[in-house]
């Protein structure tokens, strides 16, 4: 076979051979816990793991904002769960609310966090409350800055907000030390514009790692004060807490798959210079 | 003349209501008010999507025309109204907590479903990657490199090769540069417009510009 063949057939290499280069890359991992990977915690992270551990156990709560969708869910619920034994462990209280705009992220809380405060020993509506959905997150943010239980009437499963122990003390942003939200949309933007310089909250952003590049200058600017950047922010988090979790094979995946596309972007362009050379 | 004159001053008060409030803390208790009176309004928004839903994936199952034929892809609707019906059912004869049929058809159905139509993105990604990422400008060479050190950043190899910090800095300069650039362009054209409609020069939301 003359080069010039092969380099037609490369430019022409047929999507499912790349496909199922694709499927292995990422199927493998799951199974040979290879390649080794080394996590080091970035400033992002680190900031975000201080504000949370500086919260007083048994004290006014984090607030934990599911805006996300199933979509996401392979990044952003890491994420929650890494935050929420951090929060367990250290007995801090949890407020949970999802803004995401299709109600997606109500079902993704309602699956995840009890499962892990049950794992802790935790108790409903005294240690962590969930108080559902609010459609119109920018509203929704503006109102709980004036009167939180106002905008969630009742919880997830119904009950009146005022006969909830955790919420006796709260009234807006002024008892919630932090929030971190979980966003795979502009809703991360939203809270530090709103909550953030209307009423002073601190904001930190658990962030699909697409969407990281977006909220970058909030960060710089102080608007945001930690950053949970993909599956990477993830990982890091595990570690920071101690607890490295099942992220480590997705992160084996994701490094996998990453290498596979530079490859892949560097043949298909030797392949198209080599051809755009001999047509020269 | 009244159609145009009536929410125009409706858009006048309520625009220049919440441009002053924010100075000004006597108006708190009616900027609640008209907090409250926003999310109602978004709540008939809802209401008028599922209405539209219903009605689009009903006349598709329907059999129309003089031939009685139904829409080509009908049973797909047929799903969707299906899946819509279940869930409402679920939720209202249930409820919506730990183990009830709600939660468990979404974890069952909805949640693999979404992530797996996401998912799908890497293989395309890794098609495109090797199809349309090539070298043909200057443009798209800086594009490239950018890309790739980026992505070898959020690799622990990159390490050793001091990419994380150039990564680091392509994320902390450049990118941020252009998107303050665009978030204040953004900003100040959302200030101009939103100045334009409560002032009446902007009425494309009338419907007409014409009286």
């Amino acid at each position: 076979m003359d080069i010039a063949t092969l380099l037609q057939k490369m430019l022409k290499l047929d999507r499912r051979i790349i496909y199922t280069l694709v499927f292995v890359g990422v199927v493998l991992p799951f199974y040979l816990a290879w390649p080794p990977i080394r996590i080091e915690v970035s400033r992002e992270v680190e900031d975000a793991f201080r504000i949370i551990d500086a919260i007083p156990p048994n004290s006014t709560p984090l607030l934990l904002s599911f805006d996300y969708d199933p979509a996401s869910a392979a990044e952003l619920t890491p994420m929650a769960v890494a935050a929420l034994h951090h929060c367990f462990e250290r007995e801090i209280r949890v407020l949970v609310i999802s803004l995401q705009y299709t109600g997606l992220g109500a079902g993704i809380a309602a699956d995840v966090v009890p499962r892990i405060a049950a794992e802790h020993g935790r108790v409903k509506n005294v240690d962590w409350a969930f108080l559902g959905f609010q459609p119109n997150a920018m509203v929704a943010m503006l109102q709980m800055g004036e009167d939180i239980k106002r905008t969630f009437p009742v919880d997830y499963y119904g009950t009146p907000v005022d006969s909830i122990p955790l919420m006796e003390s709260i009234q807006n942003y002024d008892q919630i030390p932090a929030v971190l939200t979980l966003a795979s949309t502009a809703v991360g933007e939203f809270w530090a514009i709103y909550p953030g310089s209307r009423y002073g909250l601190t904001v930190l952003g658990g962030l699909t790692a697409v969407y990281v590049a977006d909220i970058q200058p909030f960060y710089q600017s102080g608007q945001i004060k930690g950053i949970l950047g993909g599956l990477k922010g993830a990982a890091e988090y595990e570690q920071r807490i101690g607890r490295p979790g099942d992220d480590m094979n997705g992160m084996r995946s994701q490094k996998v798959i990453h290498y596979l596309i530079i490859l892949f972007i560097a043949l298909g362009n030797v392949a198209y210079l080599l051809a755009r050379r001999r047509q020269a | 003349m009244m159609k145009t004159r009536i929410p125009l001053l409706i858009c006048f008060v309520a625009g220049t209501f919440m441009a002053v409030q924010y100075f000004i803390p006597a108006f708190l208790p009616y900027y609640d008010r008209v907090n409250d009176y926003i999310q109602i309004v978004y709540a008939f928004s809802i209401v008028l999507g599922l209405a539209s839903v219903i009605q689009r994936h009903t006349h598709r199952v329907q059999r129309r025309g003089p031939e009685k034929r139904r829409h080509k892809d009908w049973i797909y609707s047929l799903c969707a109204l299906a899946g819509l019906t279940v869930m409402l059912l679920a939720g209202f004869i249930e409820g919506r907590g730990e183990g009830t049929l709600f939660q468990n058809l979404f974890n069952a159905i909805l949640l693999p479903v979404q992530a797996t139509m996401f998912a799908l993105l890497a293989f395309y990604l890794a098609s495109a990657a090797f199809r349309a990422f090539r070298t043909r400008s200057v443009d798209a060479t800086v594009l490239l490199l950018a890309a790739v050190v980026v992505m070898i950043g959020r690799l622990d190899d990159g390490a050793t090769l001091g990419i994380p910090k150039l990564s680091r800095w392509i994320l902390d300069n450049p990118n941020l540069v252009a998107k303050r650039a665009i978030l204040l362009g953004v900003g100040l054209g959302m200030a101009s417009t939103a100045l334009k409609v409560v002032v009446g020069i902007e009425r494309s939301y009338l419907g007409s510009s014409k009286e």
